[in-house]
């Protein structure tokens, strides 16, 4: 996983929790990396997971919280790097229609043979985007909080709701998003 | 450490403050590097990205390729409708993560039809067409063909009867036609239409492969139709073409009797008014004759010859009259053969005509021939002339009893067929041949005996049918007996 997500997070924590519970989660893990982390780096995605389940007992929130409300937090600093494929994007649709090209070419500056996740679409209706989201890494709630956060940056009310999902033993997890 | 004895004096609280700062520095200073890290890691990227990107849209359009070209080599066998509906529908099936599949055959002529396949199956199963099902199509078919339209399960309604065929929440299908009152409708029950542009392209082009090969193999077919009615129509126009040549003969011949009987009629007609005077005057003198004394009689020199004679002169005379007699029936027979007016017609039911022409001929088929009546009852009457529709059954009729010789069977059966009555009359007697047949309605043809027949009953019979705008015909074989056929027009005439 890109390291950006890392450092990303180590943000979020620190912002929502606290520094000190970002330093003692990073205390209490037996990390390959020993929690150094570089944005421009990849690093093993279990490390991930065992960050975000070791912060979740020592502030006592689930997982599926913590991605959520760090998606929210992460969409403006995504916009604010002014990548290419977003920095022109005016609506919800649009921005998530481009997430899977930005985590794309990001991963792909690290390593370009590196393992991406698949966002697939399809917009049955005007008004509802079903966005099918594959990846053995399960952070479809971040995904969740990413558009969250997209649709206050452009001021759109949502209702995101998950038919299936990675976490509960599909095959994929969809996500549908009304607007 | 000289330093170490100042930093003692600095409080706790200002040197946490001093190592925030620190670490916010040392952060933003990471920040930077690793920003020049990302921009270097951009450039190097991109300067290899094209390479990247054409070898996954390389990747992908082989796959795509693959099953395009699958697709096309086996729409290009000679499958049926139904079986290339099958492969087709079954291949996408499998691609849209092997979900199950409906064909609904819909047609405003016949009945509809309903085949699904069950995820992961091969085998078709046929299902009953259900009364709500054409709720749920007719919305469908309004939709372009050969389009890929994907509907979701809120939107469609009528669920009870939705749920007899489709599981999941959303509908993809293809709307195809088959023929002006026919559409097929091909549904695929998924979970989602969450796939890749490059894979909605394929499905696209797959389903353009598909109507097409549907419409050549339509074509192919009305072709086929189209020639079997091109051949019936050369058949009809051949049996038209010998039915006129037939017919042009028959008016040549029928100008010919009529120029014939015309010329013999005059004659015969003072022959047999002068034959029935010299008959009178022969009694005259036959009377007067045997007034005359037998001694005058005895006196003449030759009086065995003139015995002989007064004897022989009334024989000679009737077989004169008997001979006129046969030779103007001839010629009336001629005459109606010939003839083009038209006659008095009213209503006429044919099988009473046919039942009145067996009473005629009844004693003498009665005890040699079976005979069987298949006449269908509450037939329509027909336009035409009793007695000469009478003749022409009867000059059938005896026809066929001399085909049998001693024994056989007599068939006569009428029904009502394509706007018009057929009347069949088959005997089991000899049969003819084809040089027969050619030339069995033309005057003084006869393959009788000349004391049996003078040619003219069939053609007669032929002249009287057409009067009546009919159709004679005949089938027969040697040896296999003979069926004439008669088709009456109910139109009025």
């Amino acid at each position: 996983m890109k390291g950006a997500i890392f450092t990303g997070f180590a943000e979020y924590v620190e912002k929502e929790f606290g520094l000190t519970a970002w330093l003692k989660t990073l205390d209490s893990c037996e990390l390959a990396s020993n929690g150094e982390y570089l944005s421009t780096e990849l690093y093993d995605d279990a490390e991930f997971r065992v960050l975000a389940d070791t912060l979740g007992k020592i502030v006592g929130v689930d997982r599926e919280y913590l991605f959520r409300g760090f998606g929210e937090y992460f969409f403006p600093v995504l916009m604010s790097l002014g990548l290419t494929l977003v920095k022109d994007i005016d609506n919800l649709f649009d921005f998530m229609r481009a997430v899977d090209s930005v985590i794309h070419i990001e991963v792909q500056k690290s390593d370009p043979l590196a393992y991406t996740p698949t966002l697939l679409y399809d917009q049955p209706q005007d008004n509802v985007l079903i966005v099918r989201y594959i990846s053995h890494r399960q952070m479809c709630h971040f995904a969740e909080g990413l558009i969250l956060g997209a649709a206050v940056h452009f001021k759109q009310k949502v209702n995101i709701y998950q038919t299936k999902c990675l976490c509960k033993g599909d095959e994929h997890c969809l996500i549908r998003v009304e607007i | 450490m000289p330093n170490s004895g100042r930093n003692i004096n600095i409080v706790l609280e200002e040197k946490i403050a001093l190592l925030e700062k620190a670490l916010i520095r040392e952060r933003n200073a990471k920040k930077r590097l690793e920003v020049q890290l990302d921009e270097k890691a951009e450039i190097a990227l991109y300067e290899n990205k094209e390479f990247f990107d054409s070898y996954e849209k390389a990747t992908s359009k082989q796959v795509q390729l693959q099953f395009l070209a699958s697709l096309t080599q086996e729409l290009l066998l000679d499958k049926n409708i139904d079986e290339s509906f099958y492969h087709f529908a079954g291949n996408v099936a499998k691609l849209l993560d092997t979900c199950s599949a409906v064909v609904m055959r819909v047609n405003h002529d016949t009945h509809n039809s309903v085949w699904s396949l069950a995820s992961g199956d091969k085998q078709w199963q046929i299902k009953p067409w259900l009364q709500g099902y054409e709720d749920i199509v007719n919305p469908f078919l309004t939709q372009s063909e050969l389009c890929w339209h994907r509907i979701e399960y809120k939107s469609i309604g009528n669920n009870a009867i939705y749920s007899t065929l489709f599981r999941n929440d959303t509908l993809l299908y293809l709307v195809v036609k088959i023929t002006e009152t026919e559409r097929r409708l091909i549904l695929f029950d998924i979970s989602h239409f969450c796939y890749g542009d490059d894979f909605k392209q394929t499905l696209g082009i797959a389903a353009q492969q598909f109507g097409a090969a549907i419409k050549r193999r339509m074509t192919k077919v009305e072709l086929a139709y189209n020639y079997r009615d091109l051949r019936n129509t050369v058949n009809e126009l051949r049996a038209t073409q010998q039915q006129l040549i037939h017919s042009e003969k028959m008016s040549s011949l029928g100008q010919l009797a009529a120029g014939v009987a015309h010329e013999i009629n005059n004659p015969i007609g003072y022959i047999s008014s002068n034959l029935n005077v010299l008959k009178d005057y022969l009694k005259i003198y036959e009377h007067a004759f045997s007034q005359l004394p037998l001694t005058i009689v005895q006196q003449f020199n030759n009086t065995k010859e003139l015995s002989f004679a007064r004897n022989d002169v009334n024989e000679l005379l009737h077989s004169c009259i008997i001979g006129v007699e046969r030779v103007t029936d001839i010629v009336a027979s001629l005459k109606t053969f010939s003839r083009k007016e038209q006659d008095d017609f009213s209503a006429v039911s044919i099988n009473d005509v046919i039942e009145s022409a067996l009473k005629i001929v009844w004693n003498k088929l009665k005890y040699d021939y079976e005979i069987v009546q298949e006449l269908s009852l509450n037939l329509p009457k027909i336009q035409g002339n009793y007695g000469q529709l009478q003749q022409v059954f009867v000059n059938l009729f005896v026809n066929a009893a001399q085909a049998m010789d001693e024994s056989g069977e007599l068939r006569i059966d009428s029904n009502f067929i394509d706007n018009a009555i057929e009347v069949n009359v088959h005997d089991t007697g000899c049969g003819m041949n084809e040089s027969v047949i050619r030339h069995l309605f033309e005057p003084f043809y006869t393959t009788k005996d000349e004391s049996e027949g003078t040619g003219l009953g069939l053609s007669v019979s032929y002249a009287i049918v057409e009067k009546h705008n009919a159709l004679i015909s005949v089938n027969s074989k040697p040896n296999q007996g003979c069926t004439f056929t008669l088709k009456f027009p109910i139109l009025s005439l």
